[in-house]
């Protein structure tokens, strides 16, 4: 049982962590059997950060009711998400309701100790809350963070990590938790002697994305946030990580991913509950980088990625992608987009032979499982296709109709139901040799679906036969395989 | 076979005359051919040949077992009135009983035998069918 322990850190951890959650639930292929998030954010109650743990937290319902047995084929939900940590979340002490000034005791320093920190920290910086993180600022984190060595969940960490597991460590280059945790993370590992395992963890396979500039926050002079500090701060980082960590090879695999020539312009928000950025493909890129890295094997020197796409466009879609990209993303995000069509927009499947065959009455479509599996994690999964949809560069493979709320919130729309099949951008769908059309069609393919979806808890069966159905439809109808 | 068709459509009784005019003329057999066959073929063909979910609805089913038995009416009625008719016609007679009104009830027996064969055989071959093996349930 080989697992990754993912580190995610700062707003852009979690968003990335999100994505990877969206990619695993729809079944594409990771060489891990387990992922063991774990997010490392000052701002606890951060909108991005909450969001994917309920996501994290839903997933883990659902597999729990699976069975992933050698006979069956089903991918959905294969990879195991382990919750370590309450919400997935390592809690950094004393941050809440205090300001750096106070997390420093810099008012009992002496005279002389002061004027060095005034020196290195501005008057802005010691007057900060570090409640809603470190705002950009990774001087500050650099100072924060170093505790987390200490935490009772890093030491379990360390306790349970075997010779068969990884560690990737997700941070973003131009922000304040990112990129001052990551380094700081990664001498911790590396050089810690103080931790069970040590020898394990500090020789251990580890890789790391690292997220440059992807989006813009509007001005706003009140706030600590300026995105046209990103860039500088993205190359000063830069240069620290090859002094620090790429020339003397304390990282195994560093990938790369960014775009400054289209990005998106957020609302500034500092953190709290409101700091919810909708997905983006770069999010999704660098949530590959971890299904990249848990194929690879420990390099002897530092190996580094870079991300691309086919051309320079704003809409990207499957064929875009790169060749292995597109391979390993397009089958499962199509069965699980048609699985998520479906239960959202086909009715009267009570009366289906497939569903009456295998008992799956009202009681079972109303159960918690279902209800779970629809609103928190297909639901959602549109959602997020629909907010990469939306972002300047946007990634829109498929065709679905989304539109916004009076509080410019995405808002999923019902499809047309004459018009299933057209939903991959690109690809024209066959015509088949049949009576049976769209949802008539889906109907007709699960109930020509036996496998081994006749077998286990009714959970196991419903879900190895969308699967399998899926897989049937997006080959015979969509030419993907 | 005209001995066969005979004790299904007299098995609640014989109608006076009439019955024993289908009888002689052989007219059960052609009629009861239809009323055995017109069914299995038709509901053969839509649960193996069609064997469409599109047209798996219960009502789609039923509408269809009318139409077989509506069929089966029409030709009930018209192969006994004509039979009879011509056979009294060539003889120059006519029948002592009121014929359209024994036609008529004879091919509601004959719908109701038809009836109950397609539900039969409905229940006996949908299992086999993939889109349509629950219907009509």
């Amino acid at each position: 049982m080989s697992k990754i322990y993912v580190f995610g850190i700062g707003g852009t951890g979690s968003r990335v962590l999100r994505s990877l959650t969206m990619l695993l639930a729809a079944g594409v292929e990771c060489k891990a059997d387990t992922i063991v998030p774990i997010v490392i954010d000052s701002d606890s109650a951060g909108g991005d950060v909450e969001r994917t743990a309920t996501l994290m937290r839903h997933y883990g319902e659902i597999r729990r009711k699976l069975d992933f047995g050698k006979h069956l084929e089903n991918q959905f939900f294969r990879t195991e998400i382990r919750e370590i940590t309450s919400n997935y979340h390592l809690p950094l002490s004393n941050v809440e309701d205090c300001l750096f000034e106070d997390y420093i005791e810099y008012p009992s320093m002496k005279r002389e100790n002061q004027a060095l920190v005034n020196v290195l920290f501005s008057q802005q910086n010691l007057h900060a809350d570090m409640q809603v993180g470190f705002k950009g600022n990774p001087n500050i984190g650099s100072v924060v963070l170093n505790q987390f060595e200490d935490s009772e969940i890093f030491q379990n960490f360390a306790n349970e990590f075997t010779a068969d597991d990884k560690i990737f460590i997700i941070s973003s280059i131009f922000g304040g938790t990112g990129a001052s945790g990551f380094p700081l993370l990664l001498k911790t590992l590396r050089e810690n002697r103080d931790i069970p395992n040590q020898n394990l963890v500090n020789n251990a396979h580890i890789g790391a994305v690292t997220v440059l500039p992807y989006f813009k926050v509007r001005q706003d002079d009140s706030s600590a946030i300026d995105s046209a500090t990103f860039v500088s701060k993205a190359k000063s980082a830069l240069a620290y990580y090859y002094r620090s960590i790429s020339q003397n090879h304390t990282i195994d695999n560093l990938y790369y991913i960014g775009d400054d020539t289209r990005s998106t312009t957020y609302k500034n928000c500092e953190g709290g509950i409101n700091q919810k950025n909708n997905a983006h493909f770069v999010e999704m890129a660098a949530a590959l980088s971890i299904i990249d890295f848990a194929n690879t094997e420990k390099p002897m020197e530092t190996r580094h990625k870079e991300f691309g796409i086919e051309k320079d466009v704003n809409e990207i879609i499957f064929d875009i992608l790169g060749p292995r990209t597109n391979s390993q993303v397009r089958r499962g995000m199509t069965q699980f987009m048609l699985f998520a069509k479906y239960m959202d927009e086909a009715g009267d499947y009570l009366r289906q032979p497939w569903s009456k065959d295998r008992q799956l009455d009202s009681t079972f479509f109303n159960s918690d499982f279902i209800r779970n599996l629809k609103r928190n994690i297909l639901d959602q999964y549109r959602h997020w296709l629909a907010e990469m949809d939306a972002q300047d560069r946007k990634f829109t493979p498929f065709t679905f109709p989304y539109s916004y709320d009076r509080n410019d919130e995405i808002v999923v729309e019902r499809g047309r139901t004459d018009r299933v099949f057209d939903l991959v951008k690109g690809v024209k769908p066959r015509k088949l040799f049949t009576t049976d059309s769209n949802y008539y069609l889906f109907d007709n393919r699960l109930n020509g679906t036996r496998g081994n979806s006749r077998s286990g808890s009714k959970e196991q069966q419903f879900m190895e036969l969308f699967y399998l159905a899926t897989k049937r439809l997006a080959n015979e109808k969509l030419n993907i395989n | 076979m005209n001995d066969f068709f005979a004790n299904w459509y007299e098995l609640f009784g014989l109608i006076n005359g009439f019955s024993d005019d289908m009888y002689n003329q052989e007219l059960y057999v052609p009629i009861g051919f239809c009323m055995v066959l017109i069914p299995i073929i038709a509901l053969t063909l839509y649960y193996y040949v069609i064997n469409s979910v599109r047209l798996s609805k219960w009502w789609q089913w039923l509408l269809l077992v009318v139409i077989i038995c509506a069929v089966n009416f029409a030709i009930a009625y018209g192969v006994s009135y004509r039979g009879i008719l011509e056979e009294y016609l060539a003889s120059d007679t006519l029948p002592e009983y009121a014929l359209a009104i024994d036609c008529l009830t004879f091919a509601c027996i004959n719908t109701s035998w038809c009836f109950v064969i397609s539900f039969v055989w409905s229940l006996i071959i949908k299992w086999g069918s993939s889109h349509c093996r629950r219907t009509p349930f």
